[in-house]
């Protein structure tokens, strides 16, 4: 496989506005979950979620604009011919809860677009959906475009809201954690939801020497698999979860004993977990911090580059 | 580059206004607006589909579109999960269906909330269903299209997924439902509504 390379990246989410601060507070054990204020939970069970402060301060602001904005100024400048992927999932939300008297309805095609025109670049690409693993299969649909030499660099980029659209839906199955979200704690008791925004450059070598990026990490195998069991539950088993680890190492050309640090979706729900730690194929367990639908696969992303062995 | 290369078509399939049918039937076909005639469950499936009923329409109409499909291409019995892929292009996703599911959030401040519902207000839902059914493990994904291509993306997505050799049969094609709200929107778009799936594959049958 030719190599594809991280080149930049960034994140805000409701503990921080960059990659760095996200870092930090996550190393120092913070939280960003708190009681919600912008919407009433008197009549559910769940109460919590990690959402950016004045984020929802004007209510005609595109509010996954804004955050998508706040990571694309962190990313900066890309290349002119740069393909964009974007992964948002419920980009429609805030359009929804206004009894559709806000604007136009953003649809994937239109965040893509306005990505384009505010980074002055051409903008071809494509939206994916892939329910919370949208990013993560963003960024595969991006090492596959630059490894056919399709493109030389690609942004994948998403956003996403603690909407009260999606809030009221988690409630409604019963999969919010009523308490403190824990994943892979013996006692986890659901997920937590939050507002969250990344972006993710990557670029072939000439490209990344060319305009002198860093080496964040190399992407060298992925997969995708459907474990074909249910809509809302995943496979006790983990056949869909072995399918795609096999199929990430065997394009790595790896073996699964030199895996050296696992980022599993972590949700804090009690089977997702479970099929998860029955499948992880080494010690080292990362998961994500907290639920952020389209972009916790890019937030887990995240973590892994900074994990020294990561390839 | 990566080496190119012959892919088979090993059947396909429609469901629009005018109707729906199969490649190798050589059915005529036909896109009109209008609301897709979506199949009873017993012209499509062998086997019970008991929540077919059930669905939303954008869920009914992709399923049945790739029902038909996977029997045009005798892919659709198996009794072990297959690695076949599933792409789907869309404009519009499951719009109506996140209008349906946030009325039910209205009453109560969201008491009455309904969990079947949100359950269909992802675009791969169909994609869920499908590959429950006719146990599909490969790369499962909805991509965007522009208007009025009709299917562009999933097509060129499902190639290259079998140029990679991820996989060596995908089922790719166009599903819009009706989306009445959504119209008023975007104009220059066509308004014709319905599903056209491909199985693509680098193997020949």
């Amino acid at each position: 496989m030719k190599e594809v390379i991280f080149t930049k990246a960034s994140i805000v989410t409701g503990l921080g506005r960059s990659l760095e601060e996200n870092w930090q507070k996550l190393m120092s054990a913070e939280s960003a979950i708190k009681q919600i204020n912008y919407f009433t939970t008197e009549r559910l069970d769940y109460h919590n979620a990690s959402y950016v402060e004045h984020l929802r301060s004007d209510s005609k602001v595109n509010q996954v604009c804004e955050l998508t904005k706040q990571v694309l100024d962190q990313v900066g400048d890309v290349p002119k011919d740069t393909q964009i992927i974007w992964t948002g999932i419920k980009g429609n939300a805030q359009f929804i809860e206004s009894n559709q008297k806000m604007g136009k309805p953003y649809l994937p095609l239109h965040y893509r677009t306005w990505i384009a025109d505010k980074l002055g670049i051409d903008g071809n690409g494509i939206e994916v959906n892939a329910a919370c693993a949208s990013s993560t299969v963003g960024i595969a649909i991006a090492a596959q475009k630059i490894n056919s030499g399709e493109c030389h660099s690609v942004l994948v980029c998403a956003a996403d809201l603690a909407s009260r659209f999606v809030h009221n839906g988690f409630s409604a199955l019963k999969a919010l954690s009523p308490t403190t979200v824990r994943p892979f704690d013996k006692s986890r008791d659901g997920l937590a939801l939050g507002d969250g925004a990344v972006a993710i450059l990557l670029t072939d070598k000439e490209t990344a020497q060319k305009n002198e990026y860093p080496l964040l990490g190399r992407l060298t195998g992925w997969g995708v698999a459907n474990d074909a069991n249910h809509i809302t539950g995943p496979a006790r088993d983990g056949c869909g979860l072995i399918l795609s680890i096999e199929n990430a190492l065997k394009m790595a050309n790896m073996e699964a004993k030199e895996i050296e640090a696992f980022c599993a979706h972590g949700t804090g729900t009690v089977y997702n977990d479970g099929m998860e730690l029955l499948i992880h194929p080494c010690p080292y367990l990362i998961s994500g911090i907290g639920y952020r639908q389209l972009a916790e696969g890019m937030v887990i992303n995240h973590n892994n580059n900074e994990c020294q062995n990561y390839r | 580059m990566s080496k190119l290369q012959i892919i088979n078509i090993l059947g396909g399939s429609w469901v629009t206004a005018s109707g729906f049918g199969r490649l190798s039937e050589k059915q005529k076909f036909k896109l009109d607006s209008g609301l897709p005639q979506i199949p009873k469950a017993k012209e499509i499936f062998s086997e019970p589909l008991t929540r077919y009923g059930r669905f939303d329409q954008y869920t009914k109409l992709g399923c049945a579109a790739i029902a038909l499909a996977l029997k045009d291409s005798g892919l659709d019995e198996s009794k072990e999960k297959r690695p076949i892929g599933v792409i789907v292009s869309t404009v519009y996703e499951c719009f109506e269906s996140d209008l349906a599911f946030y009325e039910t959030t209205k009453e109560e401040d969201g008491f009455f909330s309904s969990p079947n519902l949100f359950s269909y207000t992802l675009p791969g839902i169909v994609i869920g269903e499908s590959a429950i059914y006719f146990k599909l493990n490969g790369p499962t994904f909805t991509v965007g299209d522009t208007l009025n291509q009709k299917g562009r993306n999933a097509l060129i997505t499902g190639l290259n997924l079998l140029n990679s050799d991820v996989c060596d049969t995908v089922v790719a094609g166009w599903l819009d439902g009706p989306n009445e709200m959504l119209n008023k929107f975007e104009s220059g778009d066509d308004q014709k509504r319905g599903a056209i799936f491909f199985v693509l594959s680098s193997h020949e049958q």
